[in-house]
Parts: C-alpha cells; sequence; structure tokens
C-alpha cells in the first residue's frame, strides 16, 4: 500500500515516524519501562531490590491471556474499519453468543458442536444482515451497528431471560494448558491454554490475508477510496459486506474462547467491549476513515491496552485510575499518529517543492 | 446548506400542506403523531397528566444534553464523552456539597469542570485534528475515572441535606408543570432558535457541509468546533446538577447509556454523520420517540427485554426509511432541474 515515496521518508522523519507501526510500539515500550522503574523505585525505598513482578513470565502470560479474546475481535474490527466501516455491536454479538451457547448446551439439548457451528453461523448471519443494509443503501455503519447492538442486546435478553446460565465446564477443552508442568522462576505455574494458540494463529492468519490476498488488497483499496476502488472494477458492495461476515465470524470465535474462560454466560460479558475492542484498534493505528491500518499493530495496541488494568493492580492501585489511564493512552496514541502523520505530509511536501 | 435549498426549490413547487411534507422533520411529526394515537387507543392511561408528566421529567435531562449531541454531529463530528461529563459534574458538585461548599457554588464548580473537559476535546478535535469519535472516547474514560477516583465507586447520598431550593430545581411544580421541563423546554427553544437564526451559530453548518470552504470563505472552524464541544460539555454539566437536584444523590455510573441514546435520537431526528444536517427540533423529537416506545412498553405490560429489541430494529429502520427518503429527494430535484 505504501508508495515509494513514503519509503524515503523513512531516512527523513525523525525517530518517531520510523515504520508503520512505530508509535504504538515506543508506547508499549516506554509502558512497560515505565512499571517496571516505579516496581524497582518502590522496593528499593522499602528495603530490598527484588525482580519486578509485572515482567515475571507468569504475569505476561496472564496478560496475553486477558487480551486473547479482545485481540481476536480487534482483528474483526481492523478489517471492517479498513474497509472504512465501523461495528458498535460487536460487545453485545458477544453477549448472545455465549447466552446462545449456554442456553443450547444446558437447557435446549444441542450437543456442543452443533451449538457451536450453529453460533457461527448465526452470528455470520447477523453481521451480513447489517453489512448488506450498509453496503447497499450505503447508510452510515455507525448507527446501523448502533441499531444492531441495542437488537442483539434485546435478543439476548429475550433468550436468557436476564439470568446467568453455567456451563457448568463444557467448553474446558479449550483452556488445556499446553505447557502443563511447567514452573516460572517464582515457582507459580505457567499455564498457556489452548484459546492463546487460537489467538495467535487468527491474528497470523488474518495478516496474511489482509497483506497477501487479493481480497486484503481490496479491502485496502475500498477503505481508501471507494469510488476509485469501484471504478477499478472492484465489487465495493461485496467486499464491504464481506468485511462485517468476517467480522462476526470472528466475534464467534472471541466469545466462545471468552466463554470458555468465564465458564458462565451473562449479559454483561459483552457489555462496553466494543470500546475496548475499537479503542485497541485505533491505538493500534487503524484510521477511522478506511484504508489504513495494519493487523501487527492492532496486535500491539490490544496487548498495550490489556496490559493498563493488570498494571494498575500489580502496583495495588485504585482499580478507578484504570479509565483515566486508558483514556489517557488513547488521546496520545491518536495525538502521536496525527503528529507523525502531519510530519511525513510536510516532509513529502517539502522534497516536492525542492 | 443543502436543507435550504431543498426548502426553497420545494417552496415554489408545492404549497401549504405539500411543502409542510418536504420539511425533513414532518415525516418524523407524523410518526410520533400516529404513535400517540395508537397507544392512546390500546391503553387508556397513556393519555393521563400522570403518564404524560413522568414522560416529560424522564426525557427531560436527555433532551438538554441532545442540543450538545446534535451540534457536534452536524459539524460533522460526534460527542461520546456527554455521558461521563454528565456524571462527573453530579459527582464534583455533590463531592464538594458534602465536603461543606455552598450548594451554589458546589454546581457551579461542578459545570466549570465539565466545560474543562469539553475544552479538552474543543483543543484536540479542533486545533490537533484529531478524530472526534476516538478523542471523545478518551475524554470519556478519562471523566469516568475521575468520577469513580471521587466517589470510590459508592453514591454519595445528599438528598437530607441538599436545601430546599435546591430540591425545587428538581422536583418542583409550577402549576402543576414540573420546574426541570420548563428549565428544558427554554434551553431547548434558545437551542434551537440560536442554530436557526444566529449568524454565528449557522456556521456549524457550514462547517459540517464543507470544512474547506468554510475555512476559505473566512469561517474559523477551530473556534467553530471549539465551540461546539464547549457547549455540549456546558450542557452535560448543567443536566448532571439538575440530576444531583432530581434524585438526591450524586451517582458515577449515571449516563452509561446517554451517549448512545442521544446519537440514535439525533440521528433518527435527521441529523447526518457526513455532516452538515440536521437541527434541534429533529433530534428533539427523535428523543420523543424513543421514550414513547419505552413508555408505550411498558404501558402494555410488554417485558421489559423487548423494548431494546424494538428500538435497534426502529433505529434501523428510521435511518433506512430516511435515507431511500433523501435519494428520492434528491432525483425529484434534478428533474426539476432539468425541466
Amino acid at each position: 500500500m505504501k508508495e515509494s515515496p513514503v519509503q524515503q521518508d523513512k531516512k527523513r522523519v525523525s525517530l518517531f515516524g520510523r515504520g508503520e507501526n512505530s508509535t504504538v510500539v515506543m508506547m508499549l515500550i516506554f509502558f512497560f519501562i515505565a512499571i517496571i522503574l516505579i516496581q524497582l523505585i518502590t522496593s528499593a525505598v522499602s528495603g530490598k531490590v527484588v525482580y519486578p513482578s509485572f515482567i515475571s513470565p507468569v504475569n505476561l502470560l496472564n496478560i496475553i491471556m486477558q487480551v486473547a479474546a479482545v485481540g481476536i475481535m480487534a482483528m474483526g474490527m481492523t478489517v471492517v474499519m479498513v474497509g472504512g466501516g465501523i461495528d458498535l455491536s460487536v460487545g453485545m454479538l458477544t453477549s448472545f453468543v455465549t447466552i446462545f451457547i449456554a442456553k443450547s448446551i444446558m437447557h435446549w439439548g444441542i450437543p456442543l458442536w452443533g451449538a457451536l457451528i450453529l453460533v457461527v453461523i448465526i452470528a455470520v448471519v447477523l453481521e451480513m444482515i447489517m453489512g448488506y443494509i450498509i453496503s447497499r443503501f450505503s447508510v452510515e455503519p455507525f448507527i446501523i451497528t448502533l441499531g444492531g447492538m441495542i437488537a442483539f442486546r434485546g435478543i439476548a435478553l429475550i433468550i436468557c431471560n436476564s439470568q446467568e446460565i453455567s456451563t457448568q465446564g463444557a467448553l474446558a477443552v479449550l483452556k488445556t494448558n499446553l505447557i502443563e508442568g511447567a514452573k516460572g522462576p517464582s515457582g507459580l505455574n505457567l499455564t498457556f491454554p489452548i484459546y492463546v494458540v487460537v489467538f495467535i494463529v487468527i491474528t497470523v492468519a488474518i495478516w496474511w490475508l489482509m497483506k497477501y490476498t487479493k481480497y486484503g488488497r481490496r479491502v485496502y483499496a475500498v477503505g481508501a477510496n471507494r469510488n476509485a476502488a469501484y471504478l477499478a472494477g472492484i465489487g465495493v458492495q461485496n467486499v464491504v459486506m464481506s468485511t462485517y461476515a468476517l467480522n462476526g465470524f470472528l466475534v464467534a470465535i472471541a466469545a466462545i474462547m471468552l466463554l470458555a474462560r468465564v465458564n458462565t454466560a451473562i449479559i454483561t460479558v459483552g457489555q462496553n467491549l466494543e470500546i475496548d475492542v475499537i479503542a485497541a484498534t485505533v491505538v493500534g493505528g487503524v484510521a477511522m476513515s478506511g484504508g489504513k491500518g495494519n493487523i501487527w499493530g492492532t496486535f500491539v495496541g490490544a496487548i498495550l491496552l490489556g496490559s493498563i488494568a493488570n498494571a494498575m493492580n500489580i502496583l495495588r492501585l485504585q482499580s478507578e485510575w484504570q479509565f483515566v489511564a486508558k483514556g489517557v493512552i488513547i488521546i496520545v496514541a491518536v495525538t502521536a499518529g496525527a503528529i507523525v502523520q502531519a510530519r511525513q505530509a510536510r516532509a513529502q511536501f517539502m522534497r516536492q517543492i525542492k | 446548506m443543502v436543507e435550504n435549498n431543498e426548502r426553497n426549490s420545494f417552496g415554489k413547487v408545492g404549497k401549504g400542506f405539500r411543502s409542510f411534507l418536504k420539511f425533513r422533520e414532518a415525516m418524523l411529526i407524523f410518526i410520533v403523531i400516529g404513535f400517540v394515537l395508537i397507544i392512546s387507543i390500546m391503553s387508556p392511561n397513556f393519555l393521563t397528566a400522570d403518564n404524560i408528566r413522568s414522560l416529560l421529567v424522564g426525557l427531560a435531562l436527555d433532551a438538554i444534553m441532545v442540543i450538545g449531541m446534535a451540534y457536534a454531529i452536524i459539524t460533522a463530528g460526534l460527542d461520546l464523552s456527554i455521558g461521563s461529563v454528565l456524571a462527573l459534574s453530579g459527582v464534583v458538585t455533590g463531592k464538594l456539597f458534602v465536603m461543606g461548599v455552598n450548594i451554589w457554588l458546589a454546581a457551579l464548580i461542578g459545570i466549570i469542570v465539565a466545560v474543562l473537559c469539553g475544552a479538552l476535546s474543543g483543543f484536540l478535535i479542533g486545533k490537533v485534528g484529531l478524530n472526534s469519535f476516538i478523542t471523545t472516547l478518551g475524554v470519556s474514560g478519562i471523566a469516568r475515572g475521575i468520577c469513580f477516583v471521587i466517589t470510590e465507586g459508592t453514591p454519595i447520598p445528599l438528598i437530607n441535606k441538599l436545601p430546599e431550593s435546591f430540591k425545587f430545581i428538581g422536583g418542583g411544580k409550577l402549576k402543576g408543570i414540573p420546574l426541570i421541563v420548563i428549565i428544558a423546554f427554554v434551553i431547548l427553544i434558545v437551542g434551537d432558535l440560536l442554530l436557526r437564526r444566529s449568524a454565528s451559530m449557522r456556521k456549524i453548518y457550514y462547517t459540517g457541509s464543507n470544512e474547506k470552504a468554510a475555512m476559505l470563505s473566512g469561517i474559523n472552524v477551530v473556534k467553530v468546533k471549539f465551540g461546539v464541544y464547549i457547549i455540549s460539555a456546558l450542557l452535560a454539566g448543567i443536566a448532571g446538577v439538575l440530576a444531583d437536584a432530581r434524585f438526591g444523590v450524586a451517582t458515577p455510573i449515571i449516563g452509561g447509556e446517554t451517549a448512545m441514546t442521544l446519537i440514535s435520537a439525533a440521528v433518527i431526528g435527521g441529523c447526518s454523520f457526513s455532516g452538515g444536517e440536521g437541527s434541534v427540533f429533529g433530534a428533539i423529537l427523535g428523543i420523543f420517540l424513543l421514550s414513547l416506545v419505552t413508555n408505550a412498553l411498558i404501558l402494555l405490560n410488554i417485558s421489559i427485554y423487548w423494548q431494546q429489541l424494538v428500538t435497534g430494529i426502529i433505529l434501523v429502520l428510521a435511518i433506512t426509511l430516511d435515507h431511500v427518503r433523501n435519494k428520492r429527494m434528491e432525483q425529484s430535484m434534478l428533474r426539476l432541474r432539468k425541466i
């Protein structure tokens, strides 16, 4: 996607502008260093210096376990947003999927695998309906998916009658620890469940899809300039619709992983999840206007946002501060991104008039 | 801009009723009236003074805040922080009052804090040029976080200590009409008239419909955007203080869904995300319709869970219908020009 002028810019722009994901990667590194320093200083003040528990293997695995579900959803959101859309309904779709699975295996007597396949199909179809309306009538995706969000919450509440449903460990297979018996330096058991593997596999798959396939490049083209893409012979409407369908598939997978982790289906599982997902995506450098962004940026963004809450716990701060920290990080990330972009544009302009 | 053209060209063609039909809000007015008729036939309790009063009190705060949202959407922006700013101003007011500050001074400080939030979003969106969605999302997180930090997550009860004069604002009545409804009504009239008549507020439309053209024709776009987010936060701040007065408690979790409700209402009322379109009047009709749906489902004894589904479907239908209608209007305008 990046043309040669931008490639040349790499030499001219300062450290901050190097590469597409530099902003978010730098922020992650700064954040980690800051937390480690705080931990070292506080332990030094209290007498003896200890290894900072924030970067202990146990905690790092913990962070990635907490991030997995949001991360998978952020991959789907990246595809949708690169295609020029947005999806606010993912949070409530997650609630709906978890409740549907729990209800069908516990109360309706549908076998587990049947329920999983059924729910994935339903999620894809629901998203496709929204995608159809968005692409065919070219209505604002924001508002259609907002309507979808409200409607999905209604369906989920009607199904579960506002009660929580325990799955009684029906999905425990997804929690299987792949490195059973491995111990960290502090003697704690390390866990590396299957759903983390699923997260990583999906990340790689979507990265490959977006970067190296014809389909992925079409999504970028549609997001960058719809009319130009249309004139270039791309079926714009179908591409847009397919991004939502793909998103529905990924949300269903993420919801299954989430259900495996928490073991209980309840309406609040997905509440405000869309905000976290969009935040991770945007912090990762995906532009709200479409056509810009990549999967690894989103990956780092998800990890960054996921480690904030974790760091708050490690530092024994009031958990309420995490809202403030998240807000500040979103604003800083977006501002830094905008500044880098402005500098690149200026550098390009200066070279042109030279 | 676009809106004006539409009105003029159709003013020549149609007369009286027909030109009324071409008003953007006409369809919505019909829907609301039809809805009222249907509910009043189905439920005898609908058209009672008590029900209407509680309906109006229920939507008063949302109605005040929807002005800010409509302004933001007309500038092709969005303000997701309204709900959190509402909570922040209420919580700051409540906390200061509990600490012994005079309630009126506390309310003033609460509103100032809210305006500061608006100034932050306005600065980042107008001056730095960030995307409004993500900026206000960040500001929303900050405001909500400060709420939780101040209150440590628990509501602050005020009801027993509040002076009568302050409680009167939230719960008092003038000739049977709740004072909070009158306040909302006055703010709405001012907000709507300013947007229609005041030259400086018309700049909101120019900025929204074509930012570059507005800038080139000498409008200070940065100032307009800055102002819009400050107004939006100011109204949210006022609503937060009113919420304190009405409920007698400052809750950190109030307004969690407010932003989404307001966006739905504004868009149902004809605001377009691409900017330059919409009106305060339409947005209020949107709020009215959403409240009517809730009220009707309660009166008709339908499970509260259906309410969400119905609201969502109404939203999608309203937008799609409006879009189809707009397209048809554009086509007929084209035809007119050819003739």
